[in-house]
Parts: structure tokens; sequence; C-alpha cells
């Protein structure tokens, strides 16, 4: 997580109003600190076992209405890499921060390319 | 409000794809124009975190769960386009890389999420700062945007059995009506998850305000 902390091509501003010089890396500690506590406590989501109201696994919808719509039934699912969060040969606690890790780092390369274009 | 793949019919995500292809695109302009140096670190910070906080999963009396979901934040900060394209991003990764969501089901979710959620937090928020106390209108603007993505969410399922079913009458995509939808997923969004989205709200606006406070004055002792 190191290098996202702050662009080093940022430029080091001066304050207008007294000279102070203005470091950017210094403005985002406290929001860079927060990101990395919540995603120490991702796990914690885990603990919460069933699923949100309504994305409820195929066999469930057999369960609560009697039958599996077929549109839910047949639906193609692209294969996700790290379906559910779980990376393979690793627990769940290690699969959910190695997903959030990675969300984290595609967000911050993405957003960065995108700045870098514009 | 993550709905996946196979819950919504063609009726409803080829549409809801029309819809949100040009508002993306319009979106994602207004993102590249608010990124810069001086931006892009709050701004991926905020955008990280929504992934992250979407992760922590509360759980719910009857055995469901939910989640905040971080849209205000960013819509209050850079505003409701910028804070959609963001979301938008933030989806199309939890789509394609962790099967959260789906691909059919991206434009509804990013509907719900990005743009109801965004465009919510920044209206209540403009109707509310200046009668209210920082904290009460970031809270209520949070809160407001999670219980209109999850009306949003509500709608696009509980339409469904309207929408498709067989000779039967049997629904072919998500089986219940909006009588059950619109109690169950508005109910909760609006007595727990969007009480836990209107605090982190409050709680980071707070945060980022001071921070940046802390800079303008310089270092406290």
């Amino acid at each position: 997580m190191k290098g996202m902390r702050h662009d080093p091509a940022a430029p080091v501003r001066l304050d207008d109003a007294d000279h102070r010089p203005f470091h950017p890396r210094r403005r985002l500690h406290p929001l860079t600190l927060l990101l990395e506590v919540a995603l120490a406590l991702t796990p914690v989501g885990l603990l919460a076992g069933g699923a949100a109201w309504g994305e409820w696994e195929v066999a469930e919808f057999q369960r609560m209405v009697g039958f599996v719509p077929a549109g839910i039934r047949t639906a193609a699912h692209l294969p996700a890499p790290l379906a559910d969060y779980t990376a393979p040969g690793v627990g769940p606690v290690a699969g959910y921060l190695l997903s959030a890790t990675l969300g984290v780092a595609l967000v911050f390369g993405v957003l960065r390319l995108v700045r870098r274009r514009g | 409000m993550h709905i996946p793949d196979g819950y919504l019919s063609p009726q409803t995500y080829l549409p809801a794809y029309a819809l949100v292809l040009p508002l993306l695109v319009r979106a994602g302009r207004r993102l590249r124009a608010t990124l810069d140096d001086e931006t892009l670190p709050t701004l991926s910070a905020l955008t990280g975190l929504a992934f992250v906080v979407q992760m922590i999963n509360i759980p719910l009396p009857g055995g469901t769960t939910g989640h905040a979901v971080g849209t205000a934040t960013l819509a209050l900060l850079f505003g409701p386009w910028a804070a959609s394209c963001a979301m938008g991003l933030v989806l199309l990764i939890q789509a394609l890389l962790f099967g959260d969501g789906g691909i059919t089901t991206f434009p509804v979710n990013t509907l719900a999420m990005g743009f109801a959620a965004a465009f919510t937090a920044a209206l209540l928020d403009r109707a509310t700062h200046h009668r209210l106390p920082t904290h009460v209108a970031t809270f209520i603007a949070g809160w407001g945007s999670a219980v209109v993505a999850a009306a949003v969410t509500a709608c696009a399922l509980g339409i469904q059995p309207a929408l498709a079913h067989d000779a039967g009458g049997q629904p072919l995509f998500f089986p219940l009506g909006l009588a059950v939808t619109v109690p169950a997923i508005v109910g909760a969004h609006a007595l727990l998850f969007g009480v836990a989205e209107g605090a982190y709200t409050a709680a980071v606006i707070a945060l980022v305000r001071r921070t940046a406070t802390a800079e303008a004055t310089g270092p406290t002792p």
C-alpha cells in the first residue's frame, strides 16, 4: 500500500497564507490510515454469514417460493477468478484480505490512469 | 443491493444499459476533469474505502446481511457525476473479479448504488447544509442515499414477476413482487444499513474537513 499514498510527482506547494511548505502526503494521512484499518477489519464481515436479502443461492428460491425461476436457474455466470472474495489455496480470512487489497489496488491504479490520460 | 446475473429480465437490463452507458460517458468526463494531483489521493482513498466497507457485512435479524456503500462521501466531496463514475468502477471490479453483482445487472446496480445514491446525497446536502449542523446534514445525505438506492433496487427486482413469466404464469426471473421487495429492502436500509451509511458519511466527511482545515492553518503544536 505504501506506493499509493501520494503521487511522488505531485508538486509541493507553498501555502499562500504563511508560505509554509505544503505536503500533499500529510493531508491524506488520516484517510489512508482509515482505509488501512477498514481493510484490516474486512474479515469481520465474514462473521455475518447470511446473504443480502434477495441475493440468495439458487436452492434458497426453491425453499422460499417453491420453485427456481428459469432465468435464475439457467443464468450464465462469467467465471470470476476470486468468486465471493475467496482465493484458491488459502482460507476465507486470507482470501477476504487478499480480495480487499486487490480491489483497493485496482481502484487506485485505474483512477491514476484516468488522471494521467486527462 | 448487488443484483446477481439471472435476476433481471432482458426487458429490464437492455434499457438500463441504454440509459447507463451515456450517463457513464458523461460521468467519466466529469471524473477525469475532477482528477488532478490534488484530488487523486483523496478520491482514490474514498473509492477504495467504498470497496472495502461494502465487504464489511452487517447482520440483520432474520439471517440476511447488508453493508454501507460509500457513494455519499464521494458525492459530497467531488460531486455526484464523479462519484457515480467512481462507483461504476467499484461495481465493475466487483462483478468481473469477485462475482459480486453481475454483467447483465451491472447497469441497474450502477444506477442504484452509483447515480441514484450520488444525486440523492448531493441534493439532500444542498437542501439541508445551510439549516442543519454539518454532521446532521451529512448523516441525512448518507442515509437518504442508501434508502433511495435500495428503492431503485427493490423496484428493479419487484417488477420482474409482472415483466416476464412463462405460459403458466410462473416468473422467469426474480419471483417476488413489489409488495415484498419494497418493504424488505427499503425497510432494512431505512432502519439499519442507511443508518450505517449516514454514520459513515458523517464521520468520513468530518475527518476529511478537519484534516483539510488542519493543513490550511498549519501543524498543531
